[in-house]
């Protein structure tokens, strides 16, 4: 019995129908690299071997390795987002406050052109999130951007750390208060929602403990929700939480507390900077946008400052997209933050790098050009702290994925046999996205 | 008097009835269960070829094939005479015989939607399909016209609409045709509206938290069967109760996965669970192909094709603004790539055949009429005739466990089969006879050349006809004359030959003549129609006749016009 009960956890541990992606090798030569843990390295070449970094230096020279001249180019590591919704089929099961138990990693789409987009700007990792329709959305995956790989399975970055997602504020509120008329309709039922099921997992636990200490005969039911939100307790689920105002976070914080709940990351977080050396003191992350806000009410209080004020007070901050559009171009993204807050280049890039990589739990693998990480690197022809910077070549695992000089019209993996007009020429503005609801229409309002 | 006797044999026929009241009406046996089918063609692959055999069938079963039997004396002999015997078709998924359901209404009424009652979210795990199936649907008759004699046939719903069954497609009632009253269990990755699991993401994990519960039900009950002292009585759960076979793999999954998508979400549930599953009316293989084959998965690809690119006819008549849009490089590239994208369609079949993974055909929701163009585009795309007619029979018996008792033709099988005008996948051949479970069922072929036009006038003149109601033989004879493209006709009782009587609502269209008459009896009046396949001297047809019933006409030409 003991077996069936960690069985859920188990087929996260030793991933499904295994799925070997592929890996690649490729010499760059001659470039500026930007290593992040090691400075910025000039006329420099980087060896790619079996889809992982082999060597940096000089006048590296191997045998049949496919070689890139990236003279007057500069080469920096993949750029990660921490906070986005391309690639899947499905963002919100908007029927239930509390839904630990769905997992967008079930709704991965390998077509998304947006995975090819993304990769045009240079990124090759994202964090596939729920929408925050509910208090606890469901469970994320971090995904690579194999592009051109037709099983989902293929595009998990394998030994990510586990997330999900909670939702604060307003959002949650409309959908379930004002759409279902049942809790929460205030910012006090969202922090209701948390504490509800955190104990109802408590009890769950307990329950499943004494079963399996020979306490009772009979199995407890299970309960596919309580074993996620479990997850959250034992500490093998780490939360990434849509937040706004300072008030809410701080409210979440003494929650996670009282439950001896040690990880979190805040989302857009847009309030961070008055609450900032808090975060820092219970060692929460911070994930924002560059200068997004005053699309909803309780996102007018806001400031281009926010990554830098956060960084400054020694809160891990990264900046994100939330949009197909804005994953684009992350690179001037963080730019911003050096107009707004003087953070050095080095801070910038940290930001849509190796920070991502600390929030996600990868950053042993990816975030920086170290030897022995992941081959996920991305050549722009100007510094990418530049307006004029566009990205050159973009490599997966040491795969080419993107190559501006081979880069056709239409790169869908796929066409509809019966579509009219071609669907990729449909507008993109992050403007009119908001992302974080999608697919609630009908629930909110085909009344 | 005329009329007095005209209406004495009718009451004759009245009178009849309440004598045999004993019978069942509604259960006539047929005359013989015997059928002997003298000299058809049976195809032969490996060397490609045709055997020329007699086939005996007994009380629905196939008793014997071979050449030059001797057929039994009281079997109902059928001229095989340059006709084709084929076994006849399986359908391996669909929802033959379950009517489409009324539009539902615009969203449930409950009152959480997180928590909706199993109905309403779609988890209906113990619904039998065969309860929801109706003898006399239109898609059962079809189905058996285009040559099939099983169907698979699943419910219909969302995540979890309950178990599928097999049914014979013939019978006055559904038990008469089930076959397996419950041979599945149907999963779709397909939410429920407004409730939950509303999403693919929460109906995989609802079907998680299913499969384990089932497993915990069921080991609570053995528990307590075992010994019942100071335990807690596990309380009954229907929907647990039918999926308890499916997690001890007593029954299989049918995964509805038409999408490459959901054949890996498929795929991803079936490693992680542990249950048998058979990939259903898929559309698209090829990304997963290698998986597919090295687990030597049951595959039972979709029948239907995205339509054919339809070149443009506006080319032809050369007008300018069509003109125009055909330079548009953008829109030739997507025309390429459409048509690129239905080839790959058409072309799983044949990868399934290359890469010998077994696979079989579904009919859901798809027309059976367009079999056959279907099956050319997939033949064309490189699928061997042999695999094709395999789907649809021996790998459809085998896949769903029917081998022994059907999806060849074989002694001792099932006496399912249809006769065709020619082979089966030539153009021009067309389904005369379809044979389930020995009842015969012939159809009227459309003869596009002899077919009498309505100009013919070939039929004018006197006929002879004979009918048989309930046991009293009618005969007698048929006038037709035409004036001023009018026809007219007058119908002659050899029992009241001095009272013709005038018909009403003549046509003649495509070879049937249509017309209807009145006898007079007691104080009313009896309606009669008639519809009459001519075919040049002789006709078959039917009489209906009043309340009590249709019987069969047939008759032929005495004379012509004297004119």
């Amino acid at each position: 019995m003991k077996t069936l009960h960690i069985y859920f956890f188990v087929f996260f541990v030793f991933g499904l129908i295994s799925a070997q992606s592929e890996t690649g090798d490729v010499l760059i030569k001659n470039g500026t690299l930007i290593t992040i843990t090691d400075g910025v390295k000039e006329n420099t070449d980087l060896l790619i071997k079996n889809g992982k970094i082999d060597k940096i230096g000089k006048n590296i020279s191997t045998g049949d390795v496919k070689t890139i001249d990236a003279t007057g180019m500069y080469v920096m590591p993949g750029i990660i987002d921490a906070h986005s919704h391309i690639a899947i089929d499905a963002v919100n099961e908007g029927t239930n406050p509390n839904t630990a138990e769905v997992w967008v990693g079930d709704a991965l789409d390998p077509y998304d052109i947006n995975i090819y987009r993304a990769l045009a700007g240079g990124v090759t990792i994202s964090h596939a999130m729920h929408g925050s329709a509910n208090a606890i959305g469901g469970q994320c995956e971090t995904i690579k951007h194999r592009w051109g790989v037709m099983n989902p399975e293929e595009m998990r970055m394998e030994g990510a750390v586990r997330t999900i997602k909670f939702a604060l504020g307003e959002n949650p509120m409309r959908v379930h208060g004002e759409g279902g008329r049942i809790m929460p309709a205030t910012r006090m039922g969202v922090e209701q929602v948390f504490r509800n099921a955190f104990s109802e997992a408590q009890e769950y636990m307990k329950a499943w403990e004494d079963y399996d200490n020979g306490k009772s005969d009979m199995a407890p039911e299970y309960n596919i929700r309580m074993e996620a939100v479990s997850d959250i307790l034992k500490g093998d689920l780490m939360i990434h939480c849509h937040s706004y105002r300072a008030d809410e976070i701080l409210m979440l914080m003494n929650v996670l507390r009282d439950f001896g709940v040690e990880k979190i990351c805040f989302q857009h977080v847009n309030e961070g900077f008055k609450v900032a050396p808090e975060l820092a003191e219970f060692g929460a992350y911070a994930s924002v946008f560059s200068d997004w806000w005053a699309y909803k009410f309780e996102v007018y209080y806001s400031t281009a400052y926010n990554a830098a004020i956060l960084t400054k007070n020694g809160v891990i901050t990264s900046i994100n997209s939330d949009s197909r559009e804005l994953i684009r171009h992350l690179y001037h993204e963080a730019a911003k933050s050096q107009r707004y807050g003087g953070l050095t280049d080095n801070e910038a890039l940290r930001l849509i790098t190796l920070n991502p990589a600390i929030q996600l739990g990868i950053d042993d693998r990816v975030g920086s050009l170290e030897k022995g990480k992941d081959g996920d690197v991305v050549i722009f022809d100007k510094h990418p702290l530049s307006v004029y910077a566009i990205p050159q070549m973009t490599f997966v695992d040491g795969v080419v994925r993107f190559d501006i000089n081979s880069d056709p019209a239409d790169m869908r993996i796929e066409v509809d046999p019966n579509e009219t007009m071609p669907a990729f020429m449909e507008a993109v503005d992050h403007e009119h996205d908001d992302s974080c609801l999608q697919g609630l229409n009908e629930l909110l309002f085909d009344k | 008097m005329h009329k007095k006797l005209f209406f004495a044999i009718v009451s004759v026929f009245i009178l009849i009835k309440p004598g045999l009241a004993q019978t069942d009406y509604n259960n006539v046996p047929d005359v013989t269960g015997k059928i002997f089918i003298n000299d058809v063609y049976l195809k032969q692959y490996n060397p490609d070829t045709f055997l020329i055999h007699d086939i005996l069938i007994d009380n629905g079963i196939i008793k014997n094939i071979a050449p030059a039997m001797e057929a039994p004396f009281d079997a109902r002999i059928i001229e095989g005479d340059s006709i084709y015997a084929y076994s006849a078709f399986i359908d391996a998924f669909s929802h033959t015989g379950i009517p489409q359901p009324e539009r539902r209404q615009q969203r449930p009424d409950v009152q959480f939607r997180g928590f909706p009652p199993n109905d309403i979210a779609g988890i209906t795990p113990e619904k039998m399909a065969f309860k929801d199936i109706k003898a006399n649907d239109k898609s059962i008759a079809a189905l058996r016209k285009s040559g099939f004699a099983v169907s698979h046939v699943v419910p219909r719903g969302n995540m979890l609409p309950g178990q599928g069954c097999i049914i014979s497609l013939k019978g006055d009632s559904v038990e008469d045709m089930i076959l397996d009253e419950s041979s599945s269990c149907l999963f779709q990755l397909r939410g429920a509206r407004g409730v939950y699991p509303s999403t693919v993401i929460a109906v995989m994990a609802k079907w998680r938290e299913l499969n384990r519960q089932a497993e915990l039900y069921s080991a609570n009950n053995k528990s307590y069967a075992l010994d019942p002292v100071s335990k807690e009585r596990p309380v009954m759960n229907s929907v647990l109760d039918a999926l308890v076979p499916v997690v001890e793999n007593r029954r299989r999954v049918f995964s509805h996965a038409q999408s490459n998508k959901d054949v890996y979400r498929s795929l991803v549930l079936q490693s992680e669970l542990g249950y048998d599953v058979v990939l259903s009316n898929v559309r698209r293989v090829e990304p997963a192909i290698e998986a597919l084959s090295q687990d030597k998965m049951h595959i039972i690809l979709s029948t239907e094709l995205p339509d054919a690119v339809k070149e443009d006819k506006k080319k032809e008549k050369g007008n300018e603004e069509s003109a125009k849009e055909e330079s548009d490089p953008r829109r030739e590239a997507l025309l390429e790539r459409k048509k690129e994208s239905i080839k790959e369609f058409e072309s799983q079949a044949a990868l399934l055949e290359s890469k010998d993974v077994r696979f079989a055909f579904s009919m859901m929701d798809f027309k059976a009429t367009d079999l056959k163009a279907n099956l050319e585009r997939m033949i064309a795309a490189g699928l061997s005739e042999q695999a094709a007619m395999n789907a649809l029979t021996i790998n459809a018996a085998e896949i769903l466990g029917l081998e022994k008792i059907c999806g060849s033709l074989e002694k001792g099988k099932m006496a399912n089969l249809f006769l065709s005008t020619g082979p089966y996948l030539d153009k021009e051949s067309s389904i005369k006879y379809s044979i389930v479970e020995g009842h015969v069922e012939e159809y009227e072929i459309r003869k596009k050349k002899r077919a009498l036009s309505n100009s013919d006038n070939s039929i004018e003149g006197t006929w002879s006809f004979s009918i048989d109601v309930m046991g009293d033989l009618n005969t007698g004879k048929i006038v037709i004359t035409k004036e001023a493209d009018q026809y007219e006709v007058n119908i002659i009782n050899d029992a009241a030959p001095d009272d013709p009587r005038p018909c009403s609502d003549i046509s003649f269209e495509y070879g049937t003549l249509s017309l209807s008459l009145i006898v007079p009896y007691e104080d009313g009046d009896l309606p009669v129609q008639l519809s009459l396949d001519i075919d040049q001297d002789s006709f078959n047809g039917t009489a209906t006749i009043g309340q009590l019933g249709s019987f069969p006409i047939e008759g032929s030409k005495i004379s012509s016009p004297e004119n």
